[in-house]
């Protein structure tokens, strides 16, 4: 099976502080530089096959979009590696990026902000087409752009309307038209439902996976929702403050959830089948801030497992089963034997 | 620090039937510019004492116009009718501005969506809480007061209660602040909490934390909750009855089991076979074609029946009338799914 992308130990930050003053601080005397940098990706390595759906779970703040936005390079990589279709795409050029572009589309969440208000829906499909000059002529860009639409559910006598006479539902589809229209290999899709009403979810959840059947692209799925994610996945990497502290295969992943914080999110969400009163692990403790990133496992001041070395060390990935990997002192052999000497 | 033995489980007590909220075929209609809205269209129900009740719905189904409605918040151009909303045999549809002032806060209050707006940023949380106090239980004292506010937020689980009291909104989590709104809404100790989607705004571990707490909190004191909420899941684990609304209408209601495992109406049906389960996998998802109806241009019969997979003549023509075909299970529909394994 070929491989569609491979991120390797991808790092991203932003700067705090603007202000060249705010930089600059008088210490005991001396000039001292301090650097305010929001964290947002730690060490991020994942890779996806052809034909394959990954999913990137966590709550808000976990770095799960800046991820999928340095990978597009919206934001330029700050350190690591991002091959994509065999190729090393970290430092290319804008330009130079521009035929890679066309194999990565992404889909994202907000169906009313995602849309130009003052484009016809045609003209918003037909602009990629002609712009990666996947058709030369107009015409036929028209005429693409209109059987996509009619694939994903949309009129084509609807075609000069604006966005804004569509339903939520019904514009992500014509996001989701608009991807599809250069023919890409991966798609990236932030959130796609999660600002949709259920019934409306299920409608393009179908459509998202009969449409990768019919195309043969990938997708890097980004979503919070758990049923969801299970759903729709091949793959999974669950996302803490910038860090996957679990990856693997989905039916692994749910049925022996490893780390602490996978147990934890997974007993958090409602189900609709009650066994018993509803009662989510209790979590306790704050998020460390992202700017100040502690040195040991990032989950250990919310962790009720926590052991002196989760403090101080941070750990590697232990391999539990072909592909199900974990990111904790409780699968290592030094944790082990910490733990039994205490 | 995660704990698993310090949220003590305070066993579901069953209410003990009487009615305390008792809501008759309340109507709210917006008259715009572009036409009638029938927001919410002549629905009945009610709430017992001590019970959790979970009102369920898409949007635009009218189900935080009835929150509105029965809190006497809905303004111009809305008109508000019905033919009694009882509350604790007192109709607060018929009172006065003055009396439902004293209702609300006092005898209901309400949670609302967002926790970024619905706290005032320009005033410390002790300040929030005791206008709150000042209003509803004049007689304390000023000390009395602050011990109040105190064991408050010792019982929404915020810690060190002395130092948040000082603070403001924005010096708070999310979370937190879901959790000061709580403990504002239970400070005059009223009779039933009102919550609308409470926890959507949350990430899933905060939204369990905050929706343990109010169900904890509820049930100890025994107040009946109103939860408001998209999300079935939520009312599954939380609610004794649901409510199931639809373009301003209640499809179907009844006990928390009987909409969950035996629905009827092949809306509520619909809805549950097209969410996503955590525990089960599926090749594809049920899927309830179309689109949620414009409010404008609604049916004329069965606000459902331009999605509905079981359409007939008489449901395009005839807006259903509730009937009860389970104890306490209102259906609104022509043709209930009695045998829905084989329809589906």
């Amino acid at each position: 099976m070929s491989r569609v992308l491979e991120v390797n130990n991808l790092i991203q930050y932003f700067e705090l502080s603007v202000d060249l003053l705010d930089k600059f601080s008088i210490k005991e005397g001396k000039i001292s530089i301090n650097e305010k940098r929001v964290h947002a990706v730690n060490d991020v390595s994942f890779h996806i096959d052809a034909g394959e759906v990954y999913s990137l779970v966590g709550e808000s703040g976990c770095g799960k979009s800046s991820t999928a936005r340095t990978i597009v390079k919206l934001i330029e990589p700050k350190g690591g590696s991002v091959r994509f279709l065999g190729d090393d795409i970290t430092h290319l050029s804008a330009r130079r990026m521009l035929p890679y572009r066309k194999e990565m589309q992404m889909i994202f969440q907000d169906p009313y902000a995602s849309l130009n208000p003052r484009q016809r829906i045609i003209d918003i499909i037909t602009e990629p087409i002609l712009f990666h000059k996947i058709e030369s002529t107009k015409k036929a860009a028209i005429d693409r752009a209109k059987s996509i639409l009619e694939r994903v559910g949309i009129s084509s006598d609807q075609a000069d309307r604006y966005p804004h006479q569509f339903s939520g539902g019904q514009r992500q589809r014509i996001g989701i038209a608009r991807a599809l229209a250069v023919d890409p290999q991966l798609i990236i899709a932030d959130e796609p439902v999660s600002a949709l009403d259920v019934s409306i979810q299920a409608q393009i959840l179908n459509l998202l996976m009969d449409l990768k059947d019919e195309y043969g692209f990938s997708y890097l799925f980004i979503a919070h929702d758990l049923s969801v994610v299970r759903h729709i996945s091949d793959r999974m990497g669950i996302m803490y403050l910038g860090m996957i502290v679990e990856e693997g295969p989905k039916e692994n992943v749910f049925d022996a959830p490893a780390h602490p914080y996978t147990q934890l999110l997974f007993s958090a969400v409602p189900k609709i089948e009650k066994e018993g009163e509803f009662a989510p692990i209790a979590l306790e403790g704050e998020i460390p801030s992202p700017i100040h990133l502690p040195p040991g496992c990032l989950f250990a001041s919310r962790c009720d497992k926590a052991m002196e070395i989760c403090k101080n060390v941070r750990p590697e990935y232990v391999t539990l089963s072909p592909g199900h990997r974990v990111r904790c002192h409780l699968y290592t052999s030094t944790g082990q034997e910490t733990s039994i000497d205490e | 620090m995660m704990n698993h033995n310090e949220v003590k489980h305070v066993s579901s007590k069953v209410s003990d039937g009487s009615v305390l909220l008792d809501v008759k075929n309340l109507k709210t209609y917006f008259h715009t510019f572009r036409g009638l809205i029938k927001a919410v269209d002549g629905i009945s129900f009610n709430v017992k004492k001590g019970e959790v009740i979970g009102i369920v719905g898409e949007s635009g189904s009218g189900k935080s116009v009835t929150s509105f409605s029965i809190m006497g918040l809905v303004e111009s151009p809305g008109v508000v009718n019905a033919d009694h909303i009882l509350f604790d045999r007192e109709d607060i549809h018929k009172v006065d501005e003055k009396r439902m002032m004293k209702v609300r806060g006092k005898e209901i209050s309400m949670v609302f969506q967002d926790p970024m707006t619905s706290l005032n940023p320009l005033y410390t949380i002790k300040q929030q809480m005791e206008e709150m106090l000042i209003l509803h239980a004049p007689q304390l004292s000023s000390h009395d007061r602050h011990e109040r506010c105190v064991r408050l937020l010792q019982q929404v689980r915020i810690h060190n209660p002395e130092e948040a009291l000082k603070m403001y909104p924005h010096q708070f989590s999310g979370g937190m602040r879901q959790r000061v709104i709580v403990a504002i809404a239970m400070a005059a100790d009223p009779k039933l909490i009102i919550a609308d989607e409470p926890t959507t705004a949350l990430d899933v571990t905060i939204q369990a934390q905050v929706l343990h707490l109010m169900y904890d909190l509820v049930r100890k004191k025994d107040m009946a909750l109103m939860l408001i909420t998209h999300d079935l899941a939520v009312v599954s684990q939380l609610a004794d009855r649901i409510v199931v609304m639809y373009s301003g209408k209640i499809m179907e209601q009844g006990s928390r089991d009987d909409i969950i495992e035996r629905p009827l109406h092949p809306y509520t049906v619909g809805l549950l076979e097209c969410i996503p389960r955590m525990n089960r996998d599926k090749e594809r998802l049920y899927q309830i074609p179309g689109n949620v109806p414009n409010m404008l241009e609604l049916p004329k019969g069965c606000k459902f029946s331009t999605r509905c997979r079981y359409c007939q003549e008489i449901c395009i023509e005839v807006d259903p009338d509730p009937r009860e075909l389970r104890p306490e299970q209102m259906v609104s529909c022509h043709f209930p799914l009695w045998d829905r394994e084989e329809r589906l």
